[in-house]
């Protein structure tokens, strides 16, 4: 038997060579060849079989062009996540329910590939996509759809996305907090939204990103929401988007509010920029 | 010298930190041994930084001394890299008070609501300080 120690070369986003795919008899509803990724986290990865005694596996393939609906975590059922190879960069796709479990022992006759390697930055994007699962802040469907019917997912994120350095969260406080019903477009959800903006660096900059930011978030949402005919809003009134100071912002406030998902924001920077864990 | 420690309070390795000398040299400072005519302006230019805080009526702390102003620098740290500490303060006092302001409208805005549950609190990732067994 293999015995298993905290010295293990496994480590998460590790990659299994072929013949550790073969040996263990990995199959999956993918098309070959088959990419194996440990998912495990490394404290996991590193307690005695006695207390934890797989290794989560994730399955996936080969994908000749990444899809942009799938990469920097943006799906949580599907993602595409570079792989750094010894013959040429390729992405690998993911889908969340491809995962198997190995036996500690089984895996542990074989050694990663050392051909094939997840970068840093990726390897966090694969930890969020994976927590995402499981814990993701939800908007009621009806403000989720209005939202996305005009394709203001991808406004905010055009407008935000040069500025992870400055900006590194985005705070929806919907109909205030309460569980409104909405009843048609005349019925609109009342929208803030914060921006958090980072004082780590240089305040005032940041101050000045983040606001410029608010001032074109609000026109987007006038443009797509307020009816200047009637001077009303439909489906959603942005009633505001302030800049606001992470010195300001205490952890407290911040549970009044959801946030909205811009991690893919930040994971599309280069380099990424600091996020807010939830 | 005196104005400045008694405003900022800094500790005697800031200040020597920040003037590049020795903790010595400080000391000597404060017991009214010569000065170089460069360091006496920058101590004129700590002063007149320190009468501005003063006046904004904030308080000296750790917190607020080792707050970021610009390119990732403190105060101590841009007075050392040869900036104004008078012109750092007054950003420093721009920084709070729009944080000030922000703060209000915040607060005024979430005013009415209720506190957050207890289950609230809960429903937040944690480390796992105990990791074995």
């Amino acid at each position: 038997m293999t015995c298993w120690s905290r010295q293990t070369p496994w480590r998460q986003g590790h990659v299994l060579p072929d013949e550790a795919i073969l040996a263990l008899g990995l199959s999956s509803t993918k098309p070959h060849p088959i990419i194996a990724i440990v998912v495990s986290h490394d404290c996991d990865i590193a307690q005695d079989p006695s207390v934890e005694p797989d290794v989560e596996v994730l399955l996936g393939c080969k994908v000749l062009v990444p899809d942009g609906n799938f990469t920097h975590a943006k799906n949580p059922r599907k993602l595409h996540l570079p792989l750094l190879s010894d013959k040429s960069n390729f992405y690998c796709e993911l889908v969340a329910t491809e995962k198997k479990l190995v036996k500690k022992e089984d895996i542990g006759k074989f050694c990663p590939d050392p051909s094939v390697s997840v970068l840093p930055r990726d390897r966090s994007t694969l930890q969020h996509w994976l927590a995402a699962r499981y814990r993701r802040t939800a908007f009621p469907d009806e403000f989720d759809r209005r939202l996305n019917k005009c394709g203001l997912p991808k406004k905010l994120a055009d407008i935000l996305g040069p500025l992870g350095e400055h900006v590194f969260a985005v705070f929806f406080d919907v109909d205030e907090g309460d569980d409104v019903v909405r009843d048609g477009a005349d019925d609109p959800y009342s929208l803030r939204i914060d921006l958090l903006y980072s004082t780590m660096s240089d305040p005032l900059l940041s101050e000045k990103a983040a606001t410029k930011a608010a001032s074109e978030i609000s026109d987007v949402f006038k443009k797509k929401f307020f009816v200047e005919s009637a001077g009303t809003w439909k489906n959603i009134e942005l009633i505001d988007c302030s800049a606001i100071s992470d010195e300001v912002m205490t952890y407290k406030m911040s549970l009044f509010y959801k946030r909205w998902n811009a991690d893919y924001i930040s994971f599309r920077s280069d380099p990424p920029q600091p996020i807010l864990s939830e | 010298m005196s104005k400045i420690r008694d405003i900022f309070n800094p500790t005697m390795i800031d200040l020597a930190k920040s003037f590049a000398v020795s903790r010595q040299a400080v000391y000597d400072w404060q017991a009214g041994k010569p000065i170089s005519a460069e360091n006496a302006e920058r101590l004129a230019d700590f002063a007149r930084a320190a009468d501005l805080f003063a006046l904004e009526g904030l308080t000296a702390s750790a917190q607020i001394l080792r707050r970021t102003i610009a390119n990732g620098q403190n105060l101590f740290e841009i007075v050392r890299n040869g900036g104004s500490a008078e012109s750092a303060v007054r950003k420093l006092i721009e920084i709070v008070r729009r944080e000030v302001h922000q703060r209000e409208a915040l607060q005024a805005r979430l005013a009415r609501r209720p506190h957050p549950s207890r289950e609230v609190y809960k429903d937040v990732g944690i480390p796992m300080l105990k990791e074995e067994g």
